[in-house]
């Protein structure tokens, strides 16, 4: 899921004008997840920012990143002057692609592909290379998860398991290596990755997919 | 000041009384309020009673002997959160927990002070 | 061939030296650690931005220490850099008649003075390496169109015998070689027993017949610099018992010059080991005594 984290509440009141009429508007998918934008996290943004003086309401809808859940929640979107979108960067897009007359902000910093490791931690796995080799290397992604997205092993770097950026990051590559290991697959790792195509990621520009057959 | 005391059945509302019946309280207006259990205080419901008050005094069963186990705990945590949420908001509201026995007022005391001292 | 590579092939024991840009434009600063290192080293081998923290460039380093008549390797990192960087600064370093090159994956951005950059990593230490031989050798570009002209070009590679995962040093050392690293630079040694044992391992996969191996070596002067190889260079491991020798001696820069010569006298000893390379970082004045006491002066003359 798409992991977000709330922006600092000051930061946030730092967008709005005093006695205007704000919008906390959630949604109801990964950042529900991960708890920094769903309706809890929008009700208690809608409350502090009632505490402070101004009007304020919130509403979550389903998945701010699909246009219909926005055109839905219409009738709340245009009552406010302002919004603050607890989505992560696809949702508050799509929302300001949708009412662009409105003044939108961003309530959260969008910060990684990820899932949750344990009750409180989410972490980081996939990047969107597109161009999925996790299989070659023990379903365990080099290009998120070394700090250099290394292909062919580790750097000199790694140290009792972690990574040398900083001492609570694992070393993916000590994790590939354990379990190319347990599963007694290390020869995998005797073959040279030869220099990846990096057009199919984001350096290649924005990206698109068109998928003729489902199109009307 | 204006404060809102919940306690729960069990242990928090009948100490509170007990606290309510000394003659001199720290603070200007005091309403207390009963609750079968902590457990059952929500962060929204939190909010909502600082709209009209000052600070918000919960009391309950220590979290070790919870007359229903988890309600304590669950309060704590959600004082916690809200407390951080005001603070970084910079809103001079609070929300205070004390875990008491039925019997004794001590930790209310002092939990209350702490709201007055957090006040100055 | 350059001189390196020459003294290499011929069997003897190389030697060279770290040489550390200056945080600026004075070409002095370069000149003058090579002029205190000439005749003493065969080559300077001049870091590329080393621990991420802006220098003069390693490229124009190489020329400044050419013009001084010492031999220089070029480091290359891939932090830096991506292929078509990577790729002309190859060329251009080849045009001015650089011969050694150093391929490096680089230490992490956020180690260094510029920790909010962005860091490019396209290719790896072991695909640049596979790169740059191939324009060596096929006299083609990593994306198979032809470049012309003659390249010599010695390529070499890092080695980092005590980091972890332990056993996967070898395989990844194994790697460096057969994708073109044709002489190997090891991360300092301290502790010779876990060093040794990583030789062991090169010889039975006999990689020690296929690239030559430097070791790496880094005098080091008071207990406080012993004590952060020990805990924050990632790669390094120092033995206890050196920090306790250290802490007993009366003269710490004497003995931290003792250390690394009586260190380079076992290293020579190790079946495998063909030179070594001494890392004295901001301490380049100190190289001429150790090659002397090491018993490595004067250098093998060029045929
Ligand atoms: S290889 Fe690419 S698509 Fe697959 S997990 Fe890694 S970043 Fe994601
Ligand atoms: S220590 Fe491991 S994860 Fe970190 S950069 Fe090096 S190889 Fe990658």
């Amino acid at each position: 899921m798409i992991i977000a984290e709330r922006k600092p509440i000051k930061e946030i009141f730092s967008f709005l004008v005093p006695g205007e009429k704000v919008l906390v508007l959630g949604c109801g998918t990964c950042v529900t997840v991960c708890m920094s934008g769903g309706e809890k996290e929008a009700r208690e943004l809608s409350s502090l920012l009632h505490l402070k003086g101004w009007e304020a309401e919130d509403s979550t809808i389903e998945r701010q990143c699909e246009p219909e859940f926005n055109l839905k929640a219409k009738e709340e979107i245009t009552h406010a002057d302002t919004i603050i979108s607890l989505a992560c960067g696809v949702g508050v897009q799509t929302l300001a692609e949708y009412f662009p007359e409105k003044k939108i902000f961003p309530g959260l910093n969008t910060t990684f592909m990820g899932m949750p490791k344990e009750q409180g931690l989410w972490e980081e796995r996939c990047w969107g290379c597109g161009n999925c080799t996790v299989h070659l290397f023990g379903y365990i992604c080099p290009v998120t998860r070394c700090a250099k997205s290394l292909l062919n092993g580790p750097c000199g770097g790694s140290k009792s398991g972690k990574c040398e950026i900083k001492p609570d990051r694992d070393c993916a590559w000590q994790l590939i290596y354990d379990r190319l290991k347990k599963e007694n697959k290390l020869e995998v790792l005797y073959a040279i990755q030869p220099p990846r195509d990096w057009s199919t990621s984001h350096y290649g520009g924005q990206r698109k997919m068109i998928r003729e057959d489902v199109r009307l | 000041m204006k404060v809102v005391a919940l306690g729960c059945d069990k242990s928090g509302y009948p100490a509170l009384l007990r606290w309510g019946e000394k003659e001199l309280l720290p603070f200007e207006e005091v309403e207390v309020f009963s609750i079968p259990c902590l457990g059952l205080v929500t962060e929204e419901m939190i909010f909502q009673i600082l709209e009209n008050s000052d600070a918000l005094l919960l009391a309950g069963c220590p979290l070790d002997s919870c007359h229903n186990q988890k309600g304590s705990r669950g309060a704590y945590l959600k004082t916690k959160r809200v407390n951080s949420l005001l603070q970084e908001a910079d809103i001079s509201k609070k929300v205070a927990i004390a875990f008491v026995t039925s019997g004794k007022v001590g930790e209310i005391e002092k939990v209350s002070e702490e709201l007055i001292w957090r006040e100055k | 061939m350059s001189a390196l590579q020459e003294i290499l092939r011929r069997g003897e024991f190389a030697v060279t030296a770290e040489v550390g840009p200056p945080k600026g434009v004075n070409r002095e600063v370069i000149e003058k650690k090579c002029d205190g290192l000439r005749g003493f080293v065969d080559a300077v081998n001049i870091t590329d931005n080393q621990t991420a923290i802006v220098r003069l460039s390693s490229f124009a380093s190489c020329l400044i220490a050419k013009d001084k008549g010492i031999e220089p390797v070029m480091q290359m990192v891939c932090r830096d850099r991506n292929r078509i960087a990577l790729q002309s600064d190859f060329l251009g370093a080849c045009a001015w008649g650089v011969e050694n090159f150093l391929c490096l994956s680089g230490d992490h951005q956020s180690m260094g003075n510029h920790p909010q950059s962005k860091n490019v990593f396209d290719v790896d230490s072991i695909q640049l390496l596979q790169i740059l031989k191939n324009m060596r050798d096929e006299k083609v570009f990593q994306n198979g169109e032809p470049l012309k002209g003659e390249i010599k070009a010695f390529l070499g590679a890092g080695a980092s015998p005590f980091a972890d995962p332990l056993e996967f040093r070898v395989i990844r050392l194994a790697k460096k070689i057969s994708a073109g690293a044709q002489f190997i630079q090891t991360q300092a040694v301290f502790d010779l027993e876990i060093f040794s044992r990583f030789m062991e391992e090169v010889r039975k996969a006999g990689l020690d017949k296929k690239a030559a191996i430097l070791a790496g070596v880094i005098p080091v002067k008071s207990l406080s610099a012993l004590r952060y190889m020990q805990n924050e260079v990632p790669g390094v491991v120092v033995p206890d018992s050196l920090v306790e020798r250290m802490k007993k001696a009366k003269d710490p820069k004497e003995e931290g010059v003792r250390i690394c010569v009586e260190t380079i006298e076992q290293l020579k000893k190790i079946e495998g080991v063909r030179g070594v390379h001494i890392m004295a970082i901001s301490w380049e004045s100190i190289v001429p005594e150790i090659v002397k006491e090491a018993n490595l002066y004067p250098r093998p003359e060029r045929s």
